[in-house]
C-alpha cells in the first residue's frame, strides 16, 4: 500500500475539476462539507482551533479562519491544493506539526479532507461561528492605558509625615505614619520591648548571631538615649552584618554553588560571588552600584575585580547541560534571567510574559522579548566546563607571582628528590651502546653535500629533485642573522638503517623534510638541544642512493644558525621510557622504599602538579560574565516556543513606566575593560535606567525588601511582585517616604537600616493586646512587633557558637559539613560532590556551607531554608516533626550537644545548678527564671539517677533540651 | 514531610493572604481542616467554602476512586517493545538496515538496525493481552491493568526526562507529583510521612533529591526518603542508649518550658505547634517502625512478594512496605527499580538481554505479588498502580554492534492498575517498529491528570500561586484524564 500521503496526492491528481476559486459554495458542497468534513472538523481539530482555544493562531472554526493560517503561514493553497500544509500535517509529514496530535487520522479521512481542499474548501455559512478570539494574541488582554494607573507605576511621592500629639510616636517619620494607620483602627502602639528582648532582636537582625551574655548586659546598663543607636551603629560595622545580609539576596538570586540537572556539576569559583555580596554590604556599597555591578559590571567605564565578579548574578540559574532542545534550552536560561531580575529589581513577573502578554500586567510578550534582549548576548552562562575568566590586578601581581613561586619551590623541592633517586637509578640503567653513525651534519663533523639560501626558494626546494646549484655551499660560517635560512644536504646510503634521529639544536620556527616529506614542523622551539626519533614511517623514506635532507628554520629569539645532524639509530634511551618500560620487578621495592611510594605514580602527580603550577595564569580565576561581540538578531517566539518566530525585537525598557521616567538611556557598544572584548552596553543600559531615581520600583522594592526582613513582612507583603497579582501596600505614603530617602541619601543600606531600626514602631513587645488581637490579628498595622523564628541558617550558626565550635574565618572556597550516610545514598553517585570534611573543618557559618541543587543539609532544608531553583522573596516557616527528629536525634546534635556540655562544665564546673544556670543563660541571653532552673535541674538529676546516666551524658541531655527550646529558636 | 495539621507554612503573613498564596483559589482539605480548628471560620468548614479573597466558590474535592498512589518507577527506561508493547512485524527483520528517524542519547539518526524484540510474547488473560516471557507473574494480572501504549515525554535525556516524569517539567525547579498530591489531599495519617520514596539499593536516580523535591512549594511537600531497612527516615531513632522513657522525659521538660514560654505569648500559634511537633516526633519513633516491620507479615505473603528468594528479596520487601504505608494512610509511595548508573538501572545501552533480564526478574514476582495481594485486602480498588519509565527504547541498536538499545521518547508504555482503571485496557499504539506513537497520543501531563482525577483532584484546577502564575502541575495549558482507560 503506498503511504497515505501518495494516495491523496494521486486521489487529488485525479480530480478532473479544480473549484478553487469558487466563491459561493454549492448546495452540493455544503452538503459534503456538513456530512463528511465537518465531523472530523469538530471532533479531532476544533477544540484547539477556535473552539476553547486557539493554538498556533490557527482558527478552523470558519473558512475565513482556514484561509487566513496561522503563525507559521498558509496552511492550504487552493491553487495547488495537494499541495497544502494542511495535509501534510495531517499526514505527518511535517514533523513540527502532526495533526490531530492524539494520532494520525485514518486514511479514508484524510481523503475527504484532500476531496474537500479540492472542492475549494467550503464550509457551510450556518456552522460557522466566531472563534473564541481572532486576531492579536493568542491569549490575554492587550493591556490599556488604565492599567498604567496601578499605584506601582506611579512616581515616588516624597510625602511628609503626617501629624500626630503622641509625644513618642511623634518624633520619628517611620511611627508617624504607623501611628495614623492605628489610630484611626483606634488602637495604640504597644510600649518598648525590655531591653533583653533588644539586644536580642537586634544581633539577630543584623548579624545573624546572639549577643553574649555580656554584651546583652553593657546593653542593659547603658541607659543613656544614644545607646539603642550606638549599638546599631556597632553591629552594622561588624563583619557578621554581610554574613546575615547577603544571605537574604542569595535568596532572591536563587543562589547556588551548581548546575544542577543530571551532573549537577560545581560552578567553578561562584562563590566569589557570595564574597562580592558579603563585601558590598559590609561596604554599604550604594544600592544603585550594587545593581548596575551585577548586571554589568563588566561594562561600567572602570571594572574592578569586584564589579566583574558580581556579574555571576547572571549565571546563578540552573543549567542544563545535556537538554533535549538546544535553542529551547537557550530561552529558558535566558528567560530564567528575565524572570529573576524583573522579580529582584523590579518587583514585576516579566517572566509570565513569556508565551503570552501578561494575564493581569501591561506587560506585553514584545515587552518580554525586549527585555530578554539586553541578555542577548551573554554567552558564558553554563560554567562548569569553561575555563575561569582570569583577573589581572596590577597591585596583586607581585604578590601573586610571589605565592606562585613559593607553591612551585616546594613542588620542585619534592619534585627534585624524587628525580634524583630516579636518575641515580637511570645511570645505573643507562644503555652503553656505541654512539651512532651520523647520516648528514651541518656542523663542525660536517657529512654530506650541504647547501643553503637565503632568500626564498621556489616551492619544491624541498623535494629530491630540486636542483640547488645556484645555491651557497655549506652554511657553516654564514652570516648570522635573524632571518629566514633554507639549506639542503645530499647524502648517500648503501644499506637503510632501522633505525633514525635528528639531533637538533637550535630557537625558533623549524621545517624538515626527508626526501621531500615533512618530517619535523616545530613552530618557536625554545633554545636548547634536543634529541629526537623520527617514527618509523619516517624511516621508510629513506631509500639506498643519494637522500635529501631539507631544512627551514626562522630563528625567534637570537639569530644562531640551527645545528641539524641526522643519526642513523638512537643514542639513547630515555628516562622516561626505561620508567615506562618498568623497573624490573626486583629494582620496584627497593626504589618504592627509597622514594616513598610507587615511584612511577609520584613522578605523574609530581609532574604533571608543578606543570599545573607553572603553566597556571598569573590571575585570580573568577565566575564571571562576557558576551559574544554581536548579539544575533531576536524574534517574539511565539507561544514561547523559539522555533517559532515573530516579529524581530530590539532592546527596550517596560513601556509602563515611560510615563514617570526621562527618556531611556541610549544603548552604546563598548570594548570591556575586564575582557577586553566588545560588549553591546545592553546591560549597562538597563542598569542606568533602573537606577534612575525617577525609577519607581526598584528603590521601592529594595526598601520593602530590608522592612520586610526587620518586621517579618514586607510593606508590600509580595516583594517579588508589586504588580496586580501581588498585594497593595499597607502603608503606600510609608513605602514612598522610605523610598525618596533611600535614594536622596545615596542608596545607603545601612541608613535605611538605622533608620527603621530607630523608629519605635521596631523597638515595641510583642505581646499583643487582646483589643489588638481582635481589631488587627494579622498585625497588618504594626501595633506590636511579630515574634520570628530563627533562619536555618541563624540556627545552625547559634548552636555553632554555643557549643564553641564556630569558626570566624570569612570567604573562600565551601565547607561541607558531613552528612549521613542515608542522604549521600539519594545521589546516583554517593558522595560525588561532597568532598569529606571533619566537622570542625566545616563549622562555619551557613553562609559559606556549599549550596549543591540536588543535596541539601538535613538541618538547613528541614527549617526552610530558600529553594534554590527559584527566586525565594519570603521563605515559608513550616512546623513539622521532621524538624523536632532532627533537633533530638541527628548526628550533628549530637555532637554539638555533647560540646555545649563539655563547654557548660568547662564554665561552670561540676556544680548542677551553676551548669544549668549557664546552659540556660547562654540559650536564651537572659537570666533564667528560678521555676526554670529547677524543672532542668530536676531533669537533670532523673536522667543521672532513674535512667543511671553518667554525669556527663546527663549534662549533655540538658544540653540537649536547652537547643531545643521554643524560646532559643523564636525571636521576641 | 506531609504533616499537616501541625503545619504553620507562612508564620507572619496573615492567614487569608495564606488562602491566596498557597491556595490559589483552591483550598484543600487538611488546610480547611486546621483554619477550621483554630476558629478561622466562623462556622465549622466541611471542606468546601467560599474562597474569602474572591468570594468565588472552590471546588469540591471530586469523588475520587483512589486514595493512594503506589508509583513503580522503572528508572533507565525499560523497552517497551520487548515487555508488553507486542510488535510482530518485527519479527524476522533483526539485523535488518532501515530508513527510521530516531532521536537518543546519541542524537538524532536517520538509520538503523534493527534489533527484533529479544522475548517471546503470549497471550494472557480474558483480555489475550500479549507479554513477553519478561514478566510471566505479572502477566498473570493483565486483566486488572491498563496499558498506555502510546506515551510520549519532551525529552529523551535521562535528566531532563525523570523531571518530567516526576514533575512534569524539563527544568528543575518544580514540585514533584507527590507533592502535588499531598498538597491537594492532605495526609490521613499523622504519624507518617504523605509522600515516601524507596531507592534502589544501587544508588538514587541521577538528579537525586530533585525528583521528589517540592520545588517552589514548602518542603513540608517533599518526599521522605524510606529505607526498607534499619530505621526507616533519617534521624527517627533516638541515639543510642536513649530509651523511649528517657526520651519522653527529654521531651516532657522540653515542653514544660515551652508552655510557660507560650503563656505569655498565646496569639503566636506556631509556638503552641511546635510542642505538638514534638509529641508528634515521638508517637512517629513508635508509629514508624511498627509500619516497618516487614517480618511481622505471614509466610505465605512472604512467598507472594518473593521474600524467599535472593532476586526479588529486596525489591518485593518494598512492594510489602507499600501496601503497608497504603494501610495506614500514605498517600503517595514511589518505588525505584534499579538507580546509580548505566546497567544499575534498566538504561541497557550494552546487553540489552543481559540487563532486563536482571531488572524484570528482580521485580516482576514482588509486582504480582503486590497486584494479588491489595486485591485479596480489596485494597486495590482504592490504590492506583502505576509502573513505567521516563521514557523507553529504540527498535534499532545504538551501536554497530550488539542488542543495546537507546532512549526513546516518541513512543512507549506505560501501565496502570486498581483505583479507577479499567482493567484488560490497551490505550493507543505505537507503529508497527513501536518507534513512535501513533494513535491516541498521550503526554506525561495526560498521565498526570489521569491520576489526580482518579484521586479526585480536578487536575486544572489544582494550583499554587507561585511567580505571578497559578502553577499547576499539568501546566498552564491543561490537560485532560486518560478516558479512555476509566473505569
Amino acid at each position: 500500500m503506498p503511504p497515505p500521503f501518495a494516495l491523496l496526492r494521486w486521489v487529488l491528481s485525479t480530480c478532473a475539476v479544480v473549484s478553487a476559486h469558487s466563491q459561493a459554495a454549492t448546495a452540493d458542497d455544503v452538503e459534503f462539507f456538513r456530512r463528511e468534513v465537518n465531523p472530523i472538523l469538530q471532533e479531532h481539530c476544533r477544540k484547539c482551533h477556535g473552539g476553547e482555544k486557539i493554538k498556533g493562531g490557527l482558527v478552523l472554526t470558519s473558512r475565513a479562519g482556514l484561509l487566513k493560517g496561522g503563525e507559521s503561514g498558509a496552511v492550504v493553497d487552493l491553487e495547488a491544493p495537494a499541495q497544502s500544509r494542511l495535509l501534510a500535517m495531517m499526514s505527518y509529514q511535517d514533523a513540527d506539526h502532526e495533526m490531530p496530535p492524539a494520532g494520525k487520522r485514518p486514511a479514508a479521512e484524510l481523503a475527504v479532507i484532500a476531496r474537500w481542499l479540492t472542492r475549494g474548501a467550503p464550509y457551510d455559512p450556518a456552522l460557522e461561528t466566531e472563534a473564541v478570539r481572532v486576531s492579536g494574541n493568542p491569549t490575554g488582554p492587550q493591556p490599556s492605558g488604565t492599567d498604567h494607573a496601578w499605584w506601582a507605576y506611579q512616581a515616588v511621592r516624597a510625602g511628609s509625615a503626617p501629624k500626630n500629639t503622641d509625644a513618642a510616636w511623634s518624633r520619628h517619620p517611620v511611627d508617624a505614619f504607623l501611628f495614623k494607620g492605628l489610630a484611626d483602627a483606634g488602637l495604640r502602639p504597644n510600649p518598648r520591648a525590655s531591653r533583653e528582648h533588644l539586644a536580642r532582636r537586634a544581633y539577630y537582625d543584623l548579624t545573624g548571631l546572639p549577643p553574649s551574655t555580656e554584651e546583652v548586659q553593657a546593653f542593659v546598663n547603658d541607659a543613656t538615649a544614644e545607646a539603642w543607636p550606638r549599638l546599631i551603629d556597632a553591629l552594622l560595622a561588624k563583619p557578621q552584618y554581610g554574613e546575615k545580609w547577603a544571605r537574604h539576596w542569595m535568596d532572591v538570586v536563587r543562589y547556588a554553588e551548581t548546575e544542577g540537572f543530571e551532573r549537577d556539576s560545581e560552578k567553578r569559583y561562584i562563590w566569589r560571588y557570595r564574597d562580592y555580596l558579603i563585601n558590598a554590604f559590609n561596604q554599604d556599597i550604594p544600592f544603585n552600584q550594587f545593581i548596575t555591578e551585577q548586571l554589568a559590571g563588566d561594562e561600567i567605564s572602570t571594572p574592578t575585580r569586584s564589579s566583574v565578579t558580581a556579574t555571576a548574578f547572571l549565571r546563578l540559574m540552573p543549567f542544563d547541560d545535556e537538554p533535549a532542545d538546544r535553542l529551547l534550552a537557550k530561552y529558558d536560561v535566558l528567560g530564567d534571567i528575565v524572570q529573576v531580575t524583573s522579580e529582584a529589581f523590579l518587583g514585576m513577573t516579566l517572566g509570565c510574559a513569556r508565551c503570552h502578554d501578561h494575564k493581569k500586567d501591561p506587560i506585553t510578550q514584545r515587552d518580554y522579548s525586549s527585555f530578554l534582549a539586553f541578555f542577548h548576548g551573554i554567552s558564558d552562562y553554563g560554567t562548569s566546563r569553561k575555563e575561569p575568566m582570569q583577573w589581572f590586578d596590577q597591585e596583586d601581581e607581585p604578590r601573586l607571582k610571589k605565592q606562585r613561586d613559593e607553591s612551585l619551590s616546594t613542588l620542585n623541592q619534592e619534585l627534585h628528590r624524587v628525580e634524583a633517586i630516579l636518575i641515580d637509578w637511570y645511570k645505573k640503567q643507562a644503555p652503553t651502546s656505541p654512539a651512532p653513525p651520523i647520516l648528514t651534519s651541518n656542523q663542525g663533523e660536517a657529512k654530506g653535500e650541504w647547501r643553503h639560501t637565503l632568500t626564498a626558494p621556489a616551492a619544491n626546494w624541498r623535494e629530491e629533485s630540486f636542483v640547488a646549484s645556484d645555491w651557497g655551499a655549506s652554511p657553516a660560517g654564514t652570516e648570522r642573522r635573524a632571518t629566514p635560512i633554507w639549506q639542503r644536504a645530499k647524502f648517500a646510503l648503501t644499506d637503510v638503517p632501522k633505525l633514525l634521529a635528528l639531533d637538533l639544536e637550535f630557537a625558533g620556527d623549524t621545517e624538515v623534510f626527508l626526501n621531500g616529506v615533512a618530517v619535523l614542523q616545530a613552530p618557536n622551539l625554545p633554545a636548547g638541544e634536543r634529541v629526537l626519533q623520527l617514527a618509523a614511517r619516517f624511516v621508510k623514506l629513506l631509500h639506498t642512493g643519494m637522500n635529501t635532507l631539507a631544512v627551514k628554520t626562522t630563528p625567534t629569539h637570537g639569530n644562531k644558525l640551527p645545528r641539524v645532524t641526522l643519526l642513523a639509530g638512537r643514542t639513547f634511551v630515555t628516562l622516561a621510557e626505561s620508567l615506562l618500560k618498568g623497573p624490573q620487578k626486583d629494582e620496584l621495592p627497593g626504589l618504592t622504599q627509597r622514594v616513598g611510594s610507587d615511584p612511577l605514580a609520584l613522578l605523574k602527580t609530581q609532574s604533571s602538579a608543578w606543570l599545573a603550577e607553572a603553566e597556571r595564569p598569573l590571575g585570580i580565576p573568577l565566575s564571571a560574565m562576557s558576551e559574544i561581540p554581536q548579539p544575533p538578531p531576536l524574534f517574539v517566539h511565539r507561544r514561547g516556543n523559539p522555533h517559532n518566530l515573530g516579529e524581530p525585537v530590539e532592546p527596550a525598557f517596560p513601556a509602563m513606566l515611560a510615563r514617570v521616567m526621562p527618556p531611556p538611556p541610549a544603548i552604546v557598544p563598548r570594548t570591556s575593560k575586564a575582557t577586553g572584548q566588545l560588549s553591546s552596553g545592553r546591560r549597562l543600559a538597563l542598569a542606568q535606567w533602573m537606577t534612575d531615581p525617577a525609577n519607581p520600583l526598584v528603590s521601592r522594592v529594595a526598601v520593602n525588601r530590608v522592612w520586610q526582613h526587620h518586621f517579618s513582612r514586607g510593606l508590600v507583603p509580595t516583594a517579588n511582585d508589586f504588580g496586580r497579582l501581588g498585594e497593595k501596600p499597607s502603608h503606600p505614603e510609608l513605602l514612598d517616604w522610605l523610598a525618596h530617602e533611600f535614594t536622596e541619601t545615596g542608596w545607603s543600606l545601612k541608613k535605611l537600616h538605622r533608620l527603621i531600626m530607630t523608629s519605635e514602631a521596631y523597638q515595641q513587645s510583642v505581646t499583643a493586646a487582646p483589643v489588638a488581637l481582635a481589631q488587627d490579628p494579622e498585625n497588618r498595622l504594626l501595633g506590636r512587633f511579630s515574634m520570628r523564628r530563627l533562619t536555618a541558617e541563624e540556627l545552625r550558626d547559634s548552636i555553632l557558637l554555643l557549643s564553641a565550635t564556630l569558626k570566624p574565618d570569612m570567604f573562600g572556597p565551601p565547607v561541607y559539613p558531613p552528612l549521613p550516610q542515608a542522604v549521600l545514598e539519594t545521589q546516583s553517585r554517593p558522595g560525588s560532590g561532597w568532598p569529606k570534611q571533619t566537622s570542625a573543618q566545616a563549622a562555619r557559618r551557613s553562609i559559606y556551607v556549599h549550596v549543591k541543587r540536588s543535596l541539601a543539609v538535613p538541618l538547613l532544608a528541614d527549617h526552610d531554608q530558600a529553594a534554590t531553583d527559584t527566586s525565594c522573596a519570603a521563605r515559608f516557616a513550616t512546623t513539622v516533626p521532621t524538624q523536632a527528629l532532627g533537633l533530638l536525634n541527628s548526628d550533628f546534635m549530637e555532637e554539638h550537644s555533647r560540646l555545649f556540655a563539655q563547654r557548660l562544665r568547662r564554665e561552670a564546673g561540676d556544680d548542677r545548678t551553676a551548669q544549668v544556670q549557664r546552659g540556660l543563660t547562654l540559650a536564651l541571653q537572659r537570666e533564667p527564671l528560678p521555676a526554670e532552673s529547677a524543672l532542668c535541674l530536676r531533669t537533670l538529676r532523673t536522667f543521672e539517677s532513674e535512667f543511671q546516666l553518667s554525669p556527663e551524658g546527663a549534662l549533655q541531655r540538658f544540653a540537649l533540651l536547652a537547643l531545643n527550646l521554643n524560646e532559643f529558636l523564636y525571636l521576641d | 514531610m506531609n504533616l499537616f495539621p501541625n503545619s504553620q507554612f507562612c508564620g507572619n503573613l496573615r492567614r487569608r493572604e495564606f488562602l491566596t498564596t498557597v491556595g490559589g483559589g483552591f483550598a484543600h482539605l487538611a488546610l480547611t481542616g486546621l483554619l477550621a480548628r483554630e476558629g478561622f471560620f466562623s462556622t465549622p468548614a466541611k471542606g468546601a467554602t467560599a474562597d474569602i479573597t474572591t468570594g468565588r466558590p472552590l471546588p469540591l474535592k471530586l469523588p475520587g476512586k483512589a486514595k493512594s498512589v503506589i508509583f513503580l518507577f522503572m528508572y533507565g527506561g525499560p523497552s517497551h517493545i520487548d515487555t508488553f508493547d507486542y510488535k510482530p512485524a518485527m519479527l524476522g527483520m533483526d539485523g535488518k538496515t532501515i530508513q527510521i528517524a530516531t532521536k537518543g542519547r546519541g542524537g538524532a539518526k536517520n538509520e538503523g538496525r534493527i534489533v527484533e524484540p529479544k522475548w517471546k510474547f503470549q497471550q494472557y488473560g480474558k483480555s489475550g493481552k500479549w507479554v513477553s516471557s519478561l514478566f510471566p507473574n505479572l502477566a498473570q494480572h493483565v486483566d486488572d491493568i491498563a496499558f498506555i501504549h502510546s506515551m510520549t515525554a519532551d525529552s529523551p535525556l535521562h535528566g531532563s526526562a525523570m523531571l518530567k516524569m516526576n514533575s512534569g517539567s524539563i527544568l528543575s525547579g518544580k514540585p514533584s507529583l507527590g507533592s502535588w498530591i499531598n498538597y491537594g489531599l492532605g495526609s490521613i495519617n499523622q504519624n507518617l510521612p504523605g509522600y515516601v520514596v524507596m531507592l534502589d539499593k544501587t544508588g538514587g536516580p541521577i538528579s537525586g533529591a530533585k525528583n521528589w523535591s517540592s520545588g517552589f512549594m514548602p518542603a513540608t511537600y517533599q518526599g521522605t526518603v524510606f529505607r526498607s531497612a534499619g530505621s526507616p527516615i533519617l534521624d527517627l531513632k533516638s541515639r543510642e542508649g536513649i530509651s523511649a522513657p528517657q526520651q519522653h522525659l527529654l521531651i516532657q521538660s522540653l515542653n514544660d518550658l515551652n508552655r510557660s514560654h507560650l503563656a505569655t505569648r498565646a496569639d503566636n500559634t506556631n509556638l503552641a505547634a511546635r510542642i505538638d511537633s514534638y509529641e508528634l516526633a515521638f508517637r512517629m519513633q513508635a508509629a514508624a517502625p511498627e509500619a516497618i516491620d516487614v517480618e511481622s507479615e505471614t509466610a505465605p505473603i512472604r512467598a507472594l512478594y518473593g521474600l524467599d528468594h535472593e532476586r526479588t528479596a529486596d525489591f518485593g520487601r518494598k512492594c510489602v512496605l507499600a501496601r503497608r504505608l497504603v494501610e495506614r494512610g500514605v498517600r503517595f509511595i514511589q518505588i525505584y527499580s534499579g538507580g546509580a548508573h548505566n546497567d544499575s538501572n534498566w538504561d541497557a545501552h550494552g546487553d540489552l538481554v543481559k540487563n532486563h533480564e536482571f531488572h524484570a526478574g528482580n521485580t516482576d514476582q514482588p509486582i504480582a505479588g503486590l497486584l494479588a495481594d491489595l486485591k485479596q485486602r480489596g485494597l486495590l480498588d482504592e490504590t492506583l498502580v502505576v509502573w513505567g519509565g521516563e521514557f523507553g527504547r529504540q527498535p534499532t541498536a545504538e551501536y554497530a554492534e550488539g542488542t543495546g538499545r537507546d532512549h526513546n521518547s516518541a513512543g512507549f508504555t506505560m501501565w496502570m492498575a486498581g483505583g479507577g482503571i479499567k482493567g484488560g485496557t490497551s490505550y493507543g499504539s505505537t507503529d508497527e517498529l513501536g518507534n513512535r506513537a501513533v494513535s491516541n497520543r498521550c503526554e506525561v501531563k495526560d498521565l498526570h491528570a489521569t491520576i489526580l482525577h482518579l484521586l479526585g483532584l480536578e487536575p486544572n484546577n489544582l494550583s499554587f500561586f507561585y511567580g505571578g502564575l497559578d502553577q499547576k502541575l499539568v501546566g498552564v495549558e491543561g490537560a485532560e484524564p486518560i478516558r479512555g482507560i476509566l473505569a
